[in-house]
């Protein structure tokens, strides 16, 4: 009998591991699309930098101003996988990635993948930056080479050793990285189409501000859009929470579109509380941007469903 | 007539008994719910410096000195208002680290209480030095919340 089960269960396990193994393999930006990585406007991507919030994760934690454009890394990011160190993304070239390509900055910010190949844990938000134009990519690239080249190697993540089989990463990707824009626009709106752009790819917003499937494991939940999430800073010692910042009437539905234009400007709400946590050094991102960017992002905000979560 | 009298002066001591009782109790007995009240007066007093200075009020070099002086009185007292005890309760946003860390939330109030020292001598007389003031002052509001407080 239970040979009569092996016979049956093997051949099956065997066929969904070498399922599993094709369905997980990394892949990379066909060269087409990195061709356009070597011609990008380093002026146009310091703008893509700030949007990105680059310098809020691999600067030294809380770093104002010029600190800000030294890559280094070194954060630990506690989450409920184990804790991820940033790495150096400096130009460095022995402990950054001052020997990198444009096809890999390119890969990596876009699909994920290492230049040896290999999937990087989503941690880093390329599930965002998935969403971003080619073109701005190159110009973000453009811009990294021309800052401060620091020198730090890099340290491992601490793990849980469940999670810690990068392979596995592959299957993710395929359950939740997407290119498609979450929120549908009317293509003539100009404003809300370049809030969304910010909001949905560079900006990354709803890495934090969005609850995630799978008990917190999976990938941000696209029907509960920016309705808040828990905060990983907040889970050992009060249980602070990533505020919704939908328009609901319980979240930011008494916030007019100038009042968030001047939160992400100077930092004070409405009632000229400030800014505080890990959103500080998103703030002062957001106030290195344009003001009509800054109303793009305000704009969408006030645009998409509300949650009441 | 000596009832009367006698009602009165009652009455009146049993009031400000509890008038004081109760100012007592909101400094000493809820510092959650005191420092939520001090707060709102920085938040007010800095909205009063921030539309001046985007010309959104009309420069008062007046009401600009008594948003300075309310600010400075709030930061003189505020590092009484976190006794052991009052990490948790009254919808409190605190962050522990104000325990954990409690020579660098200390620092931080000095900081505010001396940048509000400074900004009063040098109090601004139009309206792009209400802009200079709030640079100083108002990056005090963030440093500290950046660290200091959680969001729930």
């Amino acid at each position: 009998m239970i040979k009569k089960i092996a016979a049956i269960i093997l051949p099956i396990g065997i066929l969904a591991a070498i399922f599993a193994w094709f369905l997980s393999v990394p892949y990379k930006l066909e060269p087409y699309i990195t061709a356009k990585m070597d011609t990008g406007n380093p002026i146009a991507g310091e703008t893509m930098f700030w949007a990105g919030g680059c310098g809020s994760c691999h600067a030294v934690k809380n770093a104002k101003g010029n600190e800000k454009l030294k890559l280094g890394g070194g954060h630990a990011l506690k989450t409920p996988v184990g804790t991820f160190i940033t790495p150096n993304i400096s130009p460095d070239e022995k402990t950054g990635i001052g020997k990198w390509t444009g096809a890999d900055f390119a890969n990596a910010m876009v699909v994920g993948v290492s230049p040896n190949g290999s999937h990087y844990f989503p941690s880093f938000p390329y599930t965002s930056y998935a969403r971003m134009e080619i073109t701005d990519v190159a110009d973000l690239w453009a811009f990294m080479k021309t800052l401060p080249v620091v020198s730090r190697d890099n340290e491992p993540h601490d793990l849980s050793p469940l999670f810690s089989v990068r392979r596995s990463i592959g299957l993710w990707k395929r359950l939740f990285l997407s290119q498609d824009p979450v929120v549908e626009i009317d293509a003539s709106n100009t404003q809300l189409l370049r809030g969304r752009y910010l909001v949905e790819g560079p900006g990354h917003c709803a890495e934090c501000h969005t609850p995630r499937s799978l008990f917190g494991f999976g990938g941000v939940k696209l029907n509960a859009w920016l309705s808040g999430g828990p905060a990983p800073e907040g889970a050992k010692g009060g249980g602070g929470k990533i505020p919704n910042i939908t328009p609901h009437e319980n979240a930011m539905g008494a916030w007019s579109v100038d009042e968030i234009t001047e939160y992400l400007e100077s930092g004070f709400t409405p009632e000229f509380d400030s800014v505080g946590g890990s959103m500080v050094s998103v703030q002062e991102n957001m106030a290195k941007l344009t003001a009509g960017d800054r109303s793009a992002i305000a704009a969408y905000l006030k645009s998409i469903p509300p949650i009441a979560n | 007539m000596k009832k009367i009298i006698t009602v009165i002066c009652t009455a009146t001591l049993l009031s400000s008994g509890l008038a004081f009782a109760a100012s007592h109790s909101n400094t000493m007995d809820d510092p959650i719910a005191s420092r939520k009240a001090e707060m709102k007066k920085v938040g007010g007093a800095m909205g009063t410096l921030v539309k001046m200075a985007k010309g959104k009020m009309d420069f008062d070099a007046a009401a600009a000195l008594a948003s300075l002086k309310t600010m400075n009185e709030v930061a003189s007292n505020f590092g009484e208002l976190f006794p052991d005890g009052s990490q948790t309760g009254g919808k409190t946003t605190v962050s522990p680290k104000i325990w954990l860390d409690a020579s660098g939330f200390t620092k931080s109030i000095s900081k505010f209480e001396a940048d509000t020292v400074s900004a009063i001598a040098n109090a601004p007389t139009d309206q792009a030095s209400v802009g200079a003031t709030l640079g100083l002052v108002g990056a005090n509001c963030k440093a500290c919340h950046q660290t200091y407080r959680i969001k729930k």
